[in-house]
C-alpha cells in the first residue's frame, strides 16, 4: 500500500508514480509489490494517411460530365459546337487550378502557380482565337506573364530564402505599382483609348503602392523602428 | 444451404448524429469491462459470443450508408474476439466501423466490449455484456444464472420492443428551443500518438453515498458538482479577469428507460447540462450542488424530456431533410454537430449508477468499468458506475495534463473519501 505524499490517494501497485502529479512512490520501508499493468503495453497508433483519391474521382467526374453535357447541348441547339468552347476552356482551367495540386502529395507551389499562370495564358490566348481579337499579343500575354513573373518570383523569395520577409513584401509593393503603370499604358496602346504614355488613374494606385512599399522597406532597414512599431501593434 | 435473411434497422433518433460528426480519426465510442477473478479463455468467449450475438442483432450490426440516412445492418456472424494490444478505447475509424460497429476485447481477467455509440448506449450496452458475461460463465464454470438484473436468456429470440426506436413512440408534441450559452473549453497538449490516457478512482460507495446524503442531493448531483468546482478552479488559473470567464457545464446523460419503462436496447438517452457562471463570483462547493440539483430537478420530469425528444424527432420527421441526399445532410450535420454539438460543456459525466448481477455471478466477477472515449475536441469525460461496495471513476482524456483528474481526486481526499488511483499512464 503506498500512498501520493502529494495528493494524499492511495496508488495501486501498478503505480511507480502518482497517474495524478507525477510525485514518484518511493519509501525506504517498504517494498512494492510487483504487480501488471492495468493495459498491456501500447502500440503505438500512426494516423492513417487521408485517401485524397475518393475527392479526385468526385472532381474529375463532375468536371467531365459538365464538360460533356455542354457540348452535347450545344451539338443537338446549333448542330455543331460554337458557344461550348469558352465553357469547356474554362472548366479545363478551372481544373487545371483546383484539382490539379490535389494529385501530388506535396504540391510545390512555385510549380503550380506556374502552371495555373500557363492555363490562363492559354485560356485566354483561346477566347482571342475565337473571337478574331487582337488583344492577346499585346495585352494579355504581357499583363498575365509580367504578374505571373512578379508572383512567382515573390513565392521563390519568401518559401527559399525565408529572412527578409519585409523587404520581399515592400519589393513586391513597388513592383505593384509599377504593374498598374504598365496596365493602363498597355490598355493605351492596344485599345487605342488615349496615347500610350499619357497616363492618368494608374498613377493613384502606383504611388500608394510606391509608398507602401518604401515605408517597409524603411521598417525593414530600421531595427529600432521595427521594435518599436513591433511594440505599439502586437497582438 | 438456406442463407439468413439479415436484418436492418434505421439508425435511432439519437444515433443519426454519431456517423455525420465522425472524424478521419476519430468516432464517439465507449467501453464497458468487467475483471473475472480468473483468467479470460478466449476459446469459451469466443464460442459464447458466436451465440449471444443472434440475441442481439441491434448491437452486432454495422453501420452501411443508404441513399438518405445510415442504417444499421446486422452482421451475418459475430466478429473475432480480440486480445487488448494498446490503450482502452483504441481508434475505430469508420471503415472498420462499416465492417463492424463493435469489438470484444480480453486481457487476463478482463472482458471488454467497446462500442460504436450509434449501436447503443451505456445501459443498452451493459445488457448486452452482463448476458455475455452470464453465458460464459455458464459454459466456463457449468452454473446455472436466471435471467435478471439486466441479463437476458441467451437462448431466447429477440423481443420487438428491444430493437424499438423509443424516441418516436415517447415524442410529445410541443418543441423546446435548443438555444444554451457556450461552456469553458478544457484545453491542454494533445498526445502525438492519440494515446487515450485513463485514470480511475476507486472509492467506498457507501462513503461517498453518505457524503452525497450529508447534502441531501444524489451521488450524480455530488460528483457533478466536485467535477465542477474543480474545472471552475482550472479556469480561475488561466482566466484571472472575472468578466471574461465561460460557464462551467457538464453533460448528463439521462437514461429515458427510467422514466418512460422502455426494454429498447437501441441508444435511448438524453442530456442536460447543468452548470454555473463563474462570472458571478465565487461558488462555495454548497452553492454548486444546490445549483445543480436545482437545475436537474426542473429539467428531469417526464414532460420536460418529452419536448426535448419531440424537438429531435421533429427534425428527423421534417420532409426537406428526409430527402436529402446522405452526403448533403452529413456535411450539414458536422457543420452542426461542430457549431454546438461539444461546445455545451465542459465534458460528460455518465454515470450508469449502481450495477447489479443475479447472484450466481457475484462470486465470480471482482469489478466492472465504463470508460467514455473522448469527444472530437474536448479533452476530458468522465465514466462512473459502482459494483459491489465500490465506486469506480474512470477519467479518460487525450491530452497530457491530468490537472482536472488531481483536483478533482484531492477535493475528495480532503472531505475525508478514500481514493485509490490507478492510471495507464506512460510516465
Amino acid at each position: 500500500m503506498a500512498f501520493c505524499i502529494k495528493c494524499g490517494v492511495e496508488l495501486s501497485d501498478t503505480e511507480k508514480s502518482c497517474p495524478l502529479c507525477n510525485t514518484i512512490v518511493w519509501h525506504p520501508d517498504i517494498k512494492r509489490a510487483e504487480s501488471k499493468p492495468l493495459y498491456p503495453p501500447s502500440e503505438v497508433f500512426s494516423e492513417s494517411p487521408m485517401n485524397k483519391s475518393g475527392t479526385l474521382f468526385i472532381l474529375t467526374t463532375l468536371c467531365t460530365i459538365a464538360i460533356v453535357v455542354t457540348l452535347l447541348s450545344n451539338f443537338s441547339v446549333n448542330s455543331g459546337l460554337t458557344w461550348s468552347h469558352y465553357v469547356w476552356s474554362g472548366i479545363a482551367m478551372l481544373y487545371i487550378i483546383v484539382v490539379l495540386p490535389i494529385w501530388f502529395r506535396r504540391p510545390n507551389p512555385v510549380i503550380f502557380v506556374a502552371a495555373d499562370y500557363t492555363a490562363i495564358t492559354l485560356y485566354l490566348w483561346f477566347i482571342c482565337y475565337l473571337t478574331g481579337g487582337k488583344w492577346f499579343l499585346t495585352f494579355a500575354l504581357p499583363i498575365v506573364g509580367l504578374n505571373a513573373i512578379l508572383v512567382i518570383t515573390m513565392i521563390m523569395l519568401i518559401r527559399y530564402l525565408r529572412h527578409g520577409i519585409l523587404y520581399i513584401i515592400g519589393g513586391g509593393f513597388i513592383a505593384g505599382g509599377l504593374f498598374m503603370l504598365l496596365t493602363e499604358f498597355l490598355i493605351n496602346y492596344t485599345f487605342e483609348v488615349r496615347e500610350p504614355f499619357r497616363l492618368i488613374w494608374s498613377i493613384y494606385p502606383f504611388a500608394a503602392f510606391f509608398i507602401i512599399g518604401i515605408a517597409l522597406i524603411v521598417i525593414a532597414a530600421n531595427r529600432p523602428l521595427r521594435e518599436s512599431l513591433r511594440k505599439k501593434f502586437f497582438v | 444451404m438456406k442463407k439468413t435473411k439479415l436484418r436492418w434497422m434505421k439508425l435511432d433518433n439519437a444515433a443519426k448524429i454519431y456517423p455525420a460528426a465522425k472524424r478521419r480519426n476519430w468516432s464517439n465510442v465507449f467501453r464497458l469491462s468487467a475483471t473475472l477473478t480468473e483468467y479470460v479463455d478466449p476459446y469459451v468467449l469466443q464460442n459464447v459470443l458466436d451465440n449471444v450475438v443472434k440475441r442481439f442483432p441491434s448491437i452486432s450490426a454495422r453501420i452501411r450508408r443508404g441513399m438518405f440516412w445510415y442504417y444499421l445492418e446486422e452482421l451475418p456472424k459475430a466478429p473475432k474476439i480480440q486480445e487488448e494490444a494498446c490503450h482502452p478505447l483504441a481508434p475505430m475509424p469508420f471503415h472498420m466501423i462499416r465492417k463492424c460497429a463493435f469489438r470484444v476485447l480480453y486481457y487476463e481477467n478482463r472482458i471488454a466490449v467497446e462500442l460504436f455509440h450509434a449501436l447503443t448506449d451505456g445501459n443498452g450496452a451493459m445488457v448486452f455484456l452482463k448476458t455475455l458475461l452470464s453465458e460464459y460463465l455458464k459454459e466456463k464454470y457449468n452454473i446455472d444464472v436466471t435471467p435478471s438484473y439486466g441479463v437476458l436468456d441467451g437462448e431466447e429470440e429477440p423481443r420487438e420492443e428491444e430493437l424499438e426506436d423509443s424516441f418516436l413512440v415517447h415524442a410529445g408534441n410541443v418543441k423546446q428551443s435548443r438555444r444554451d450559452v457556450s461552456a469553458y473549453r478544457l484545453r491542454g497538449t494533445l498526445e502525438p500518438d492519440r494515446y487515450i490516457n485513463v485514470i480511475t478512482g476507486m472509492l467506498d460507495v457507501r462513503e461517498v453515498l453518505a457524503m452525497a446524503k450529508s447534502y441531501k442531493v444524489s451521488l450524480t448531483v455530488f460528483l457533478s458538482a466536485v467535477l465542477i468546482q474543480s474545472i471552475i478552479e482550472m479556469q480561475e488559473a488561466v482566466v484571472p479577469d472575472i468578466k471574461r470567464r465561460k460557464p462551467v457545464k457538464i453533460l448528463i446523460p439521462v437514461d429515458l428507460r427510467r422514466i418512460y419503462g422502455s426494454e429498447s436496447l437501441r441508444n435511448f438517452v438524453l442530456y442536460i447540462t447543468p452548470g454555473v457562471n463563474p462570472k458571478l463570483g465565487t461558488f462555495t462547493l454548497e452553492e454548486i450542488i444546490q445549483a445543480i440539483h436545482h437545475q436537474m430537478g426542473v429539467e428531469l420530469t417526464d414532460k420536460q424530456m418529452k419536448m426535448k425528444i419531440a424537438t429531435n424527432v421533429a427534425d428527423e420527421l421534417n420532409p426537406v431533410l428526409r430527402f436529402t441526399p446522405l452526403f448533403l445532410k452529413n456535411m450539414a450535420m458536422k457543420l452542426v454537430y461542430n457549431a454546438i454539438g461539444e461546445t455545451k460543456s465542459c465534458l460528460t459525466l455518465s454515470n450508469l449508477g449502481a450495477i447489479k448481477l443475479p447472484d450466481e455471478m457475484i462470486p465470480y466477477i471482482q469489478r466492472m468499468d465504463f470508460i467514455l472515449g473522448t469527444q472530437a475536441t474536448r479533452p476530458n469525460n468522465c465514466g462512473v458506475l459502482s459494483y459491489g461496495d465500490k465506486m469506480y471513476i474512470n477519467f479518460t482524456r487525450n491530452i497530457k495534463e491530468s490537472t482536472l483528474e488531481r483536483i478533482f481526486f484531492t477535493k475528495l481526499r480532503s472531505m475525508g473519501l478514500h481514493v485509490l488511483v490507478e492510471s495507464n499512464s506512460r510516465s
